[in-house]
C-alpha cells in the first residue's frame, strides 16, 4: 500500500488556513472525517496497463491540489491496492477500504470481473465507487452507489452501428481473439448491428497464442463483407490486419480500443494505415491534448488511451463532490455512512459535466439513473497514418457499400 | 476449395510448429528428470522480451542480440536447476511437489519481468522480414517460414544429440532410471542440468521468433505452457518427438475447426479431444515408449 | 493400526479449531476482518478436498477450480435460472458435481501422476473456456448475481453468514478428518504409497479412487456455494490460474497428506496478500519466493511444526519418526 498523503505546505493561503481553523473548531466535538480515497485497480496484471494509467490520471488532479493545500486546507489521502486481474482480491481490497480505512470512495475497477465483484461490494457496504476503464455492459444497469467513467463496449460498438447505418452499409464480418476482450466485444457487435438492419456475415475467433491466422481470415474471404471489424489485442491485431492485407482484401477495417495502441501500430507498421478507430478521446481538443502532453512530461510518451482522461476525470469529479457544501457538512458531521450518501447524492448533482474524455458538446451523464458516459455522441473517429506513426481524424468517406 | 485447405494446412504448420517447440522442450526436460516444468513459458517470455531488450532499446545488432538472448535463456534455467530443481530433489521431494516449485519459479520470473518491463505488450523486432512470400496462390512470410524452418531444425538436432552421441545414451539412460543411469558411471546432476539449458535455449529461441508475431507481454507465458503441455500429453510425455508431433496435432486442429468449424469453441472442443485420446491411450498418441517402461 | 504407525489421534485439536472459529466473530472487530476469516474457511475447503485427493490418496487433479466453479455456478443458476429456493439448489449443485466427477473420473482415473495432472488441467480449461464463452448461458463475463441469503423473510447479516460458511467448513473438516483417521485413510494412503500393493492387500483401488475424486469434486463445491454466498456473484475467474495456484500454494505452506494442513495454509494464503501489500510491485516476487522457500525448508509445510506439537502434549511416549512419516508426500 502507498500512501500518497503529502504533508501539508506551509505555503498554503491565509484564508484557506483560516477555514480550516473555522472548520476545526466548529467541528470540535465531532471529528471530520479524512477526506480518504481508496484506488484498487489491476496494477500487475493482465490489464495492468489501463490500471497505471488510470492511477497516474488521478494523480494529476489530487497531487497538484494538495500541494496548493487540499479542500480547505485539508489534503486528499489516495490509498491504493493492487488487486491484479482476481476479482476475488479486488472484493477484499474493496472491503478493506469501506471498512478497515474508512475511506469516503472508491476509484478503480478496470477489467471487467474486477469491476463486477467491486460493484457487488459497493452496493453492500453502501460505498460510492468510480468505475474507470471497465466496459461490461450491464455494470450500472440497476445502478446505486456505482458510476462508471469508461464508456460500455456496447457504446463503442453502437457508435460503429451509427456509423456504419449512416454509411449505408449491409454486410459486416467479424473477427475476435479469445480472451473476454475479444468475446464480449463481438458479442457487443453483433447486438449492437442487428437492430440497424446489418447483417453479421461472418463472426471468426481466433487464439491469442496462433502465429497465423489466415484460416479466420479465409473464412471472411469467403463471405466477401463491406466491412471487417475486428477486436483483438494489440499484437495479434497487427497479426489479423497483416494478413487482411496481405490477402488482398481492401475492406476498411474498424478496431475499436486497440486500434490506437502503439504496440499495435507499430507491429502493423504500413498495413495498419487506414484502420478506423471510435475514440472517446479527442485529440483534437486542446485540454485533451495538453492532458497527453502532461502526462507524457510526468510518465513518458503514451499512446491515444482513454484510461488517463478517465483517472483525470474520475478525479477532477471526485474534488468537486468533495468540496461541495453539503459533502463538507456531512464530513465534518463525522458520520460515515451519511457522508457517503451525500458522495452519492453529490454525483449525482454534479454528474453533468464535461471531461477530457469524449467529444466537446457530449458531457458525462452521471445523474439519476444512468451513472455513465453520454450513450450517443460520445465517440470520435480517427484512423491510423503515417505506418503506424500518427492518429489522425478520420475519413469515414471510405466507408461505403459495394 | 483447394487454396482454403492448403491455407489451413501452412496455418496449422506455422502454430503447430510454436506448440511444437515448447512441447520439445518441455519433454527434454520432463525425460531427464520426470518434472513438469511450469516455468516452460516463461522461458519463452524471456526470449521474446529480452529481444526487445537487445534489439529495440539498446539497437543490437541481430547475431549479438541472439547469442544474449540465449545466454539470458540458460541462465534462467540454471537458476532453475540450482535453485528449485536441486535442492528439491536432495531433500526427496516427489516430481509433483517439484512441479509446484516450477510454478513458483515462474511465479518469481514474472515478478522479475514485471519489474524489469512493466505490464504493456510491447513490439520485438522481427528479425527477417513481414513482407508476404507466394508460393502460388500460398502466401506466407520469412518469419513464420523461419519458425517452421527452426521447429524441424531443432528436431533434428534433438534426435541427433539423443541418438547420434554418447552424451544422448547417458541422457536417455538417465530418463530411464537415473539411480542405475548414476550406478554406471553417469553423473545424472549433470545430465539434467544439461537437459534444462538445452530446453530453455530451445524456448528462448522460440520467444525471439514468435516475438514479432505474437508481441511480447510478460504474460505470454502461461497461454504458452499450457499449450505444451497440451501438446506433450496428446502426443506423449516421454519423447521430445511425441510431445513435437502433439504440438504440430493441435495447430492442424485449430486451424481446421476454425475453418470448417466453430472457431469460437476450437480451444474448449481441442482440450474435449485431447481428454479422449488419453481415455483411449493413457500415454498419448505415441507413448508406447513410456508406457512399455512402466 | 500397526505398531509403526503413529498413535491414534484424538478429536481434541478439530474442536479447539471449531471453537476457535466459533469464537472469532466476537474477536474481530470490522466487517473486513468478517469477509478474510469466511475465505479461509472457503480456501480451508476447497483445500480439503483436494488433500484427501492429492495428499492423501496420490491422485492429483488440478481441475479442483473446475468443481469449485461449478459448485458455485450451479448453485447460482438453479436459484436465477429456475427459481429454486438455496437449500434445493445447494444439494442440487453438490448432485452435479458429483455427476460430472464420475463422468471425468471414470475414464481419467486411469492416469497416471503428470497425464492425470495434465487431463485435469485440460478439464479446468474446457470448463472455463465454457463459461467465457456461453455468454447466453452462463452471462460470460459480466457473470451471475444472486440475492443475499435469507432466513424467514430477513437478510442474514454477516455474522450469519459466518456461521453459515464455518457450519459448512465443520462439516467438511469432520469428515476429512473422519476419514483419514479411519480404515479408508489407510487405504487411500495405500494406494498412494503403491497401487499394485495395494491391491495385493485386497484394497478395490479403482473404486476408492473413484470415490475419493467424486468427494473431494463435491467438496469442492461445496466451497463454491459458500463463495457464492460471500460474494453474490459467479463468474469465470472462479477457475482461473489463480484459484489454482492458491489452492497449490494452500497444500504445500500447510503441509501435504497432514490433517490441517489446509487449515493452517489457508489462514497463509489468504492473509499474505493483505499484508504484501507494503512490497508494492515486488509483491509477485515475494509471493514466488515465499512458496519456494516452504518448499525448500519446512517441506512438509505449517503442520510438521504444530502437530507434533499436538501429539507430544497428548502422547508423551511416541516414536520419533511418527507424525514425519504421515506428514510426508
Amino acid at each position: 500500500m502507498t500512501r500518497t498523503t503529502q504533508t501539508k505546505t506551509l505555503l498554503a493561503g491565509t484564508a484557506s488556513t483560516l477555514a480550516a481553523l473555522l472548520i476545526g473548531a466548529t467541528a470540535a466535538y465531532a471529528e471530520p472525517l479524512p477526506l480518504k480515497i481508496c484506488h484498487i485497480d489491476d496494477r500487475s496484471g493482465s490489464a495492468a496497463d489501463t490500471g497505471i494509467e488510470g492511477l497516474n490520471g488521478l494523480k494529476m488532479v489530487l497531487d497538484p491540489l494538495n500541494k496548493a493545500g487540499g479542500i480547505n486546507g485539508r489534503q486528499i489521502e489516495l490509498v491504493t491496492y493492487d488487486t491484479k486481474t482476481d476479482p476475488q482480491l479486488a472484493a477484499t481490497f474493496s472491503t478493506r477500504c469501506a471498512e478497515d480505512d474508512k475511506a469516503l470512495l472508491m476509484i478503480g475497477a478496470s477489467p471487467g470481473a474486477v469491476a463486477a465483484s467491486m460493484v457487488t461490494v459497493a452496493n453492500q457496504l453502501k460505498m460510492p465507487l468510480y468505475v474507470l476503464a471497465s466496459a461490461t455492459p450491464n455494470l450500472t444497469d440497476n445502478p446505486a452507489y456505482q458510476f462508471r467513467f469508461g464508456p460500455k463496449v456496447t457504446q463503442d460498438s453502437l457508435a460503429v452501428a451509427d456509423a456504419l447505418a449512416e454509411a449505408g452499409i449491409k454486410k459486416v464480418a467479424i473477427i475476435n481473439n479469445s480472451v473476454p476482450f475479444g468475446i464480449t466485444g463481438a458479442e457487443s457487435a453483433v447486438n449492437a448491428l442487428k437492430p440497424k438492419g446489418i447483417e453479421v456475415l461472418t463472426q471468426q475467433t481466433y487464439d491469442v497464442a496462433a502465429t497465423d491466422v489466415a484460416p479466420q481470415i479465409i473464412n471472411v474471404m469467403q463471405a466477401d463483407p463491406e466491412v471487417i471489424l475486428v477486436y483483438p489485442y494489440p499484437a495479434d491485431g497487427a497479426r489479423v490486419v497483416r494478413t487482411i492485407r496481405q490477402m488482398g482484401l481492401t475492406q476498411p477495417v474498424i478496431m475499436p480500443r486497440v486500434g490506437a495502441m502503439k504496440a499495435f501500430r507499430d507491429l502493423a507498421a504500413e498495413t495498419g494505415n487506414g484502420v478506423l478507430i471510435p475514440s472517446s478521446v479527442d485529440m483534437s481538443r486542446p485540454e485533451v491534448k495538453k492532458l497527453f502532453d502532461d502526462y507524457a512530461a510526468l510518465h513518458g510518451p503514451l499512446a491515444v488511451s482513454p484510461s488517463p482522461a478517465q483517472g483525470h476525470d474520475a478525479g477532477t469529479l471526485a474534488v468537486q463532490v468533495l468540496s461541495d457544501p453539503e459533502v463538507q457538512k456531512a464530513i465534518d458531521g463525522g458520520d460515515l455512512q451519511v457522508a457517503r450518501d451525500a458522495i452519492v447524492a453529490a454525483t449525482k448533482r454534479l454528474g453533468r459535466f464535461q471531461g477530457l474524455q469524449g467529444r466537446a458538446d457530449s458531457p458525462y451523464d452521471l445523474t439519476d439513473d444512468h451513472h455513465g458516459p453520454a450513450d450517443a455522441g460520445f465517440f470520435v473517429f480517427i484512423e491510423v497514418a503515417g505506418n503506424g506513426s500518427e492518429l489522425v481524424p478520420a475519413d469515414l468517406s471510405k466507408l461505403t457499400a459495394k | 476449395m483447394m487454396m482454403k485447405l492448403s491455407y489451413l494446412l501452412l496455418a496449422g504448420l506455422t502454430n503447430g510448429s510454436v506448440y511444437g517447440l515448447i512441447g520439445l522442450s518441455l519433454s527434454i526436460i520432463y525425460g531427464s528428470s520426470r518434472v513438469i516444468n511450469f516455468a516452460q513459458g516463461e522461458f519463452v517470455m524471456l526470449g521474446a522480451m529480452t529481444a526487445v531488450m537487445f534489439l529495440a532499446t539498446l539497437a543490437l545488432p541481430w547475431p549479438v542480440a541472439l547469442v544474449l538472448v540465449a545466454v539470458v535463456a540458460i541462465v534462467a534455467a540454471l537458476g532453475l536447476d540450482h535453485g528449485v530443481y536441486r535442492p528439491l530433489v536432495r531433500r526427496k521431494a516427489e516430481p509433483l511437489t517439484i512441479m509446484i516449485g516450477t510454478l513458483a519459479a515462474a511465479i518469481i520470473i514474472y515478478g522479475i519481468a514485471l519489474l524489469v518491463w512493466g505490464p504493456e505488450q510491447k513490439f520485438v523486432p522481427p528479425i527477417l522480414s513481414l513482407a508476404p512470400i507466394r508460393f502460388g496462390f500460398l502466401m506466407t512470410n520469412a518469419q513464420q517460414l523461419a519458425i517452421i524452418a527452426m521447429f524441424f531444425g531443432f528436431l533434428v538436432a534433438t534426435w541427433f544429440l539423443l541418438y547420434r552421441t554418447r552424451f544422448g545414451l547417458s541422457i536417455r539412460a538417465t530418463g530411464v532410471n537415473p539411480r542405475v543411469a548414476l550406478l554406471m558411471g553417469i553423473r545424472s546432476e549433470r545430465i539434467v542440468q544439461f537437459s534444462f539449458m538445452y530446453s530453455a535455449f530451445v524456448s528462448g529461441m522460440a520467444g525471439l521468433m514468435i516475438g514479432p508475431l505474437l508481441g511480447g507481454q510478460i504474460g505470454m507465458g502461461l497461454l504458452l505452457t499450457v499449450k505444451g503441455f497440451m501438446a506433450a500429453i496428446l502426443g506423449g510425455l516421454g519423447s521430445p518427438f511425441a510431445a513435437a508431433a502433439g504440438g504440430l496435432a493441435i495447430g492442424l486442429m485449430e486451424a481446421f475447426m476454425a475453418g470448417y468449424g466453430t472457431s469460437l469453441y476450437a480451444e474448449p472442443a481441442i482440450f474435449v479431444l485431447i481428454l479422449l485420446v488419453l481415455i483411449v491411450r493413457p500415454y498419448g498418441l505415441l507413448g508406447d515408449y513410456e508406457a512399455e517402461r512402466r | 493400526m500397526t505398531a509403526n504407525s503413529p498413535p491414534r489421534p484424538t478429536l481434541a485439536p478439530v474442536i479447539f479449531i471449531l471453537v476457535l472459529g466459533a469464537l472469532l466473530p466476537f474477536l474481530l472487530q470490522s466487517g473486513f476482518h468478517m469477509r478474510l476469516a469466511m475465505l479461509i474457511w472457503i480456501y480451508a475447503i476447497l483445500s480439503m478436498g483436494f488433500n484427501l485427493l492429492y495428499g492423501y490418496t496420490g491422485q492429483i487433479s488440478l481441475g479442483q477450480p473446475a468443481f469449485y466453479a461449478i459448485g458455485a455456478y450451479g448453485f447460482a443458476m438453479l436459484q436465477v435460472k429456475l427459481g429454486w429456493g438455496p437449500v434445493p439448489s445447494f444439494i442440487g449443485t453438490l448432485v452435479v458435481c458429483a455427476v460430472v466427477a464420475v463422468l471425468i473420473g471414470l475414464p481419467l482415473l486411469r492416469l497416471r501422476t503428470h497425464y492425470l495432472a495434465m487431463a485435469t488441467l485440460a478439464f479446468m480449461l474446457i470448463q472455463h473456456g465454457i463459461a467465457n464463452r456461453w455468454i447466453g448461458f452462463t452471462g460470460g463475463q459480466s457473470g451471475i448475481a444472486i440475492v443475499p441469503l435469507q432466513w424467514g423473510g430477513e437478510t442474514i447479516g454477516r455474522t450469519g453468514l459466518y456461521f453459515v460458511v464455518l457450519g459448512m467448513a465443520a462439516a467438511v473438516l469432520l469428515l476429512h478428518d473422519f476419514l483419514v483417521r479411519s480404515h479408508v485413510g489407510r487405504a487411500m494412503q495405500a494406494i498412494r504409497d503403491d497401487e499394485t500393493a495395494a491391491a495385493a492387500l485386497g484394497v478395490h483401488v479403482v473404486k476408492y479412487k473413484l470415490r475419493i475424486l467424486v468427494l473431494s469434486a463435491v467438496i469442492a463445491g461445496v466451497a463454491g456455494v459458500c463463495f457464492t454466498l460471500t460474494s453474490l456473484r459467479v463468474d469465470p475467474s472462479l477457475s482461473e490460474f489463480h484459484v489454482l495456484v492458491s489452492m497449490l500454494t494452500i497444500v504445500v505452506v500447510g503441509g501435504l497428506g497432514t490433517r490441517f494442513g489446509p487449515i493452517l495454509g489457508s489462514v497463509v494464503v489468504v492473509l499474505l496478500p493483505q499484508v504484501l501489500t507494503g512490497f508494492g510491485e515486488l509483491e509477485t516476487i515475494v509471493y514466488g519466493a515465499f512458496i519456494l522457500v516452504f518448499l525448500l525448508f519446512l517441506p512438509h509445510g505449517l503442520s510438521s511444526l504444530i502437530e507434533r506439537r499436538d501429539f507430544l502434549a497428548a502422547f508423551k511416549a511416541r516414536k520419533p519418526a511418527g507424525t514425519g512419516k504421515e506428514a510426508a508426500e
